[in-house]
């Protein structure tokens, strides 16, 4: 599979309260890598995921699957920064509803999503309402709900961004796992730089707003991963690296001049 | 029910039981007027009497009347409110109407339906259903409005299309607030019904309110009084446990 982000804009507005919020993303990928987009925050970096997922028209530029233009038909599963789940549904629903939305039968989604809940370890939670669970938990039911769909592509909104350091790392480790198991292409945002690093196999880094994509970073290390990556000398190296290009970015961002 | 409750619920039956019993000793020793306030007793022992005389079958010309209307009313008021409260602009368009038209108290029309369509079951039940649908059409927008649009997004992320959204994020979302309205449109439908049936119609709890004052019969009227407040508890205490039933997520939040 390939994939193609081709000279994506979006200007949101007209007359003269326009404001553009990309500005010529381009990005291509292929197959199952993980890819994470790192930019200070209001560079455009959800808008961006939501136009991949067709739920946001650009203004002008393509997304291209398979060498054809695919907005809004290439099938994702977006994993959303504020978890997403239907307050009215119960853990299994939740789950389930993107098999049921495609018109599978019950029998066979309940058994599909009872699969993923297991692989997020929630199986004594499918009869609770997102409400009962804790925010952490609620994030592990969207992340089992996005895995269930399978489509090709996982598009990753901030997920762990609302979460304490420790469950950060205890659900970064989770992703990882059942992303091993289940492979496909993951175009992850996120504003945590060693996020990125002990994701992903390419960083791509944002300009603020109108954000583009300045700079483009491979991640050498080897899979599975631990945390220990993130002590490696090259780690290090990438982390000055992305600060360096993002630092500047962030203060233009915060009209922070000194 | 924790020990703190029961004891707030006995003490609540113990005013209950003390009004009623000083009621009844103050009417009996002429303390009170005895028309105006028959002893509770008597009020009870009436209720054979009425039996007697077919009174659950008018319970039910005002029950089914009541039905009616409120069905033929809530009915369109939902799926119109849903619509509209899904609308932004739809909903720019129509508030003004629906703002001119709610502060009628809508028993005003009901000389106007009576030029319009006679006097017949269309013109009950058509200020039944009209007074139903305000707060019925009022509160279903309003709960279509208030459902984030990330609910909306998830759905067609997922691969829903429209006809979907209505089942699995529109519906369930306005529920709560739907049942709100359907509360107050009961209450307020109610309250019409038997105003219709004190002027017009010679069955129903209304009307025997009316003639129990025109023939000072005072335990009639009270039989009356004490049945619509039966059935208006039976109304809220069922909407409030479907509430519960089907929407825990709102119950507990």
């Amino acid at each position: 599979m390939t994939f193609a982000v081709e000279n994506v804009t979006k200007e949101y507005g007209g007359g003269t309260g326009q404001t553009a919020a990309l500005e010529g993303v381009s990005f291509a990928a292929r197959g199952t890598e993980f890819i994470s987009i790192i930019g200070p925050s209001g560079c455009g970096k959800t808008t961006l995921l939501k136009i991949i997922a067709g739920l946001v028209a650009p203004t002008s530029g393509r997304v291209m699957l398979n060498g054809a233009a695919g907005e809004g038909k290439v099938r994702t599963s977006l994993v959303f920064q504020d978890h997403g789940l239907l307050p009215w549904f119960d853990v299994l629903k939740n789950v389930a509803l993107g098999l049921k939305l495609q018109g599978i039968a019950w029998p066979e989604a309940r058994e599909r999503a009872r699969h993923f809940i297991a692989q997020v370890g929630l199986e004594r939670f499918m009869r609770h309402h997102p409400h009962e669970l804790s925010i952490g938990m609620r994030q592990r039911v969207g992340i089992a709900r996005a895995f269930v769909a399978d489509t090709q592509i996982l598009l990753l909104d901030e997920p762990f961004g609302s979460l304490d350091a420790q469950t950060k790392l205890v659900l970064q480790q989770e992703l990882l796992r059942i992303w091993r198991q289940h492979r496909k292409l993951v175009v992850h945002v996120t504003h945590d730089i060693d996020e990125a690093i002990l994701l992903s196999d390419r960083i791509l880094v944002m300009s603020g707003r109108p954000g583009s994509i300045l700079e483009e970073i491979a991640v050498p290390f080897e899979r599975p991963r631990t945390l220990e990556v993130l002590e490696a000398s090259v780690a290090g190296q990438i982390r000055r690296h992305i600060w360096q290009v993002l630092e500047a970015e962030v203060k233009k961002s915060l009209w922070v001049t000194t | 029910m924790k020990r703190e409750q029961l004891i707030d619920r006995a003490i609540a039956a113990g005013i209950a039981l003390l009004l009623f019993g000083w009621w009844e000793v103050a009417s009996r020793s002429g303390w009170i007027s005895t028309l105006a306030f028959p002893p509770p007793s008597r009020i009870i022992a009436n209720f054979g009497v009425l039996w007697d005389q077919g009174f659950l079958q008018k319970v039910g010309y005002t029950l089914g009347r009541f039905a009616a209307g409120a069905v033929i009313g809530a009915v369109p008021a939902i799926l119109l409110g849903l619509l509209v409260g899904s609308r932004v602009r739809l909903n720019r368009i129509i508030d003004p109407f629906i703002a001119a038209m709610h502060p009628i108290p809508k028993i005003v029309l009901f000389p106007l339906f009576i030029v319009i369509f006679g006097v017949s079951d269309v013109s009950k039940l058509a200020s039944i259903a009209l007074t139903v649908f305000f707060p019925a059409f009022i509160n279903s927008a309003a709960g279509a409005r208030s459902i984030s649009p990330l609910y909306f997004e998830v759905v067609r992320n997922y691969g829903g299309r429209r006809r979907q959204a209505f089942w699995y994020v529109l519906l369930p979302g306005s529920a709560p607030m739907i049942l709100t309205g359907i509360r107050i449109a009961a209450n307020v439908g109610l309250l019409v019904t038997i105003a219709i049936e004190f002027t017009m119609t010679s069955n129903g709890i209304g009307s025997i309110i009316w003639l129990a004052w025109q023939t000072m019969k005072t335990e009639d009227l009270y039989a009356g009084v004490v049945t619509l407040s039966v059935i208006g508890v039976l109304i809220n205490s069922t909407i409030r446990y479907i509430l519960r039933q089907v929407m825990p997520w709102q119950a507990a939040g």
